[in-house]
C-alpha cells in the first residue's frame, strides 16, 4: 500500500494483504471520527446545558466568572435562541455525521476513481450553510426585538406579526434540521436531472483475516417515476434485470422508483458506469412509445406484427 | 424477458433430428434475434463474471448454479466441498458481495445452516448462465474425483 500521503494514505484493494491493510485503515479513521464527532456533541451539551443552568439556578455559578456576568445578559431572548437554536441543529448534525459511514481514505479513493472517469464526486453538506443564512436573519431580527426597536401592539395586525416572527424562529431551525437529515450527501451528479447519491458500508470491529470485512458502496440514483407508474416499473423493471442491478429496498414506503447497484472499492469504476448507463437508457426510454405501449396492454393482445415490430426496435436501441 | 438455451433448441427443433430447420423471411429473422439475444445475454455473464469484485465471487456463482441441478436443498458448506476449499472462511468475503448484489438469496435456517439460491426471479441472465453450467462447467470437485479415478484411487 502506497503511503504518499501520511494524513490520509492510498487505499488498495488490488490484492487481499493490501486489502486488508487498507480496511484497518478505514476502520480507525472511522474510529477517531467517531471518538472526535462524540467530544464535539458532549461539548456542545455542556455548554448547553450550563446556560440552562445558569439561567434557572444562578446560585450555582455564583463565585465563578459565570456567574460575575450580568444575569439579564442571559435572559435576553437574541442569546436564549442563539444557545439554544444553535445547540439543537450542532446535536443533529454531528449526530448525522456519526451515522454516516465514510472516513478521509475512503471519500479520497472514491474521488480518484471517479475522477478517472471524468466524473465528479461531491461532498453536498450544505446544512450548515442554510442554518447560519436563515439563523442570521432570525438573530436580526430577534436584536431588533431586545433593542426594541421592533415592538408588537396587542392588536390583531400585532399579534400577526408575532405570529409571522414566531414560526419564522421555528422554520428557522426546522429547515436546516431536514436538511440535515435528508440533503446533506455524498453525490456524483451526471446531468441536470439526474444524480447518483452514495452510501458507504464497513465492518466497525477490529478487521480479521479470516473474515469478509467487505467494504461496500451503495449507489443509488435520483427519483425516476413513481412507484404507481405502469410504464415506469416496466421500463424500470427491464433495465434493473438487463444490467444486473440491485434491488436493495431502502424503506418500502418509499413513493418513487430508483435504481440501485452495490460495488465494493475494486469494481466501483465498472459498476458506476453500470448505473450511470441505467439512468441513459431510462431517459431514452421513459415515455417512449415503444415500451409504455407494452406496460398498458399485454403482450398477448399486441398483433404479432406489431409485437415483432416493438421488440426489433428494442433491440435495435438496446445496442451497444 | 430471461434466455433460455433450451428454450431455443426447443423452439427451431435443433436437437430434433427428424425435422428440417428451414428458416425463410420473418422466421430467419425471429431466429436471429433470439440468438442474438442469447450471445448477449452470454456476453453480459462473462462481463459481470470478470467484475465481481471476490476473488472467489464467480466460482461461488457457477457452483451453486451446477448444485442447483443435483441438490435440491444447498449451503454454503455444500458449496465449500464442490469447489474444493480448505476452509469456509475463504468464501465469506464472496456469499457477502454476492447477496449484496443480490445475485444469491440465503436464508438462515439456524445461525449455521444458511441455504443459499440462485436468485434467477432478479436476474433473467442466470437461467441461460445455469444452463450453461449445468451443461458445460465441471467443478473442481468432480475434476478431482475424474483425476483420482483415472489414478486408480477410487
Amino acid at each position: 500500500m502506497k503511503k504518499q500521503n501520511t494524513i490520509f494514505p492510498d487505499l488498495d484493494f488490488e490484492n487481499e494483504e493490501n486489502s486488508f491493510k487498507s480496511i484497518e485503515v478505514i476502520q480507525k479513521e472511522f474510529f477517531r471520527k467517531t471518538i472526535k464527532t462524540f467530544l464535539y456533541i458532549l461539548i456542545v451539551l455542556v455548554i448547553y446545558i450550563t446556560y440552562f443552568l445558569i439561567t434557572i439556578n444562578p446560585e450555582l455559578f455564583e463565585n465563578t466568572f459565570l456567574g460575575s456576568i450580568n444575569q439579564s445578559y442571559y435572559s435576553n431572548l437574541t442569546i436564549a435562541w442563539s444557545f439554544f437554536s444553535t445547540s439543537t441543529f450542532l446535536f443533529i448534525y454531528f449526530l448525522k455525521i456519526i451515522y454516516l459511514k465514510y472516513t478521509p481514505s475512503l471519500i479520497r479513493f472514491i474521488k480518484n476513481e471517479s475522477k478517472n472517469i471524468g466524473f465528479n464526486f461531491q461532498k453536498k453538506f450544505n446544512s450548515g450553510l442554510v442554518f447560519l443564512l436563515l439563523s442570521s436573519i432570525s438573530i436580526s431580527l430577534l436584536v431588533y426585538l431586545d433593542l426594541g426597536l421592533i415592538q408588537f401592539e396587542d392588536s390583531p395586525v400585532g399579534r400577526f406579526f408575532m405570529f409571522t416572527v414566531s414560526t419564522y424562529l421555528i422554520l428557522s431551525l426546522i429547515i436546516p434540521i431536514i436538511w440535515v437529515l435528508f440533503d446533506d450527501k455524498f453525490i456524483i451528479q451526471l446531468k441536470d436531472d439526474f444524480y447518483i447519491l452514495f452510501d458507504f458500508q464497513f465492518k466497525i470491529g477490529k478487521p480479521k483475516k479470516n473474515n469478509s470485512n467487505l467494504v461496500g458502496i451503495h449507489l443509488r440514483s435520483n427519483r425516476l417515476s413513481p412507484k404507481n407508474d405502469r410504464c415506469g416499473r416496466v421500463i424500470h423493471s427491464k433495465i434493473a434485470k438487463r444490467r444486473w442491478l440491485s434491488k436493495r429496498k431502502i424503506s418500502k414506503l418509499n413513493p418513487y422508483l430508483h435504481f440501485y447497484e452495490f460495488s465494493t472499492p475494486l469494481n466501483f469504476q465498472k459498476q458506476f458506469l453500470n448505473i450511470a448507463l441505467a439512468l441513459t437508457e431510462w431517459q431514452n426510454y421513459y415515455g417512449s412509445r415503444i415500451l409504455c405501449f407494452e406496460a398498458r396492454i399485454p403482450l398477448n393482445k399486441i398483433e404479432y406484427k406489431d409485437r415483432f415490430l416493438d421488440y426489433n426496435k428494442y433491440f435495435i436501441a438496446f445496442k451497444y | 424477458m430471461s434466455v433460455s438455451i433450451e428454450e431455443f433448441l426447443e423452439k427451431y427443433y435443433i436437437d430434433d433430428f427428424t425435422k428440417t430447420l428451414e428458416l425463410k423471411g420473418q422466421k430467419k429473422i425471429t431466429f436471429y434475434n433470439d440468438f442474438n439475444d442469447i450471445i448477449k445475454s452470454i456476453a453480459r455473464i462473462f462481463d459481470k463474471l470478470t467484475n465481481i469484485a471476490s476473488l472467489r465471487g464467480g466460482q461461488v456463482l457457477m457452483s451453486l448454479a451446477k448444485l442447483e441441478k443435483s441438490e435440491s436443498v444447498i449451503n454454503k458448506t455444500d458449496i465449500k466441498r464442490n469447489l474444493n476449499i480448505d476452509r469456509l472462511e475463504k468464501l465469506f468475503h464472496a456469499f457477502d458481495y454476492l447477496e449484496e448484489n443480490n445475485y444469491i438469496n440465503i436464508e438462515k435456517k439456524t445461525s449455521k445452516f444458511h441455504v443459499i439460491k440462485l436468485n434467477e426471479k432478479d436476474n433473467p441472465d442466470f437461467t441461460l448462465f445455469r444452463e450453461i453450467i449445468q451443461k458445460f462447467w465441471i467443478s473442481p470437485e468432480e475434476e478431482e474425483e475424474r483425476v483420482k479415478k483415472w489414478r486408480g484411487m477410487q
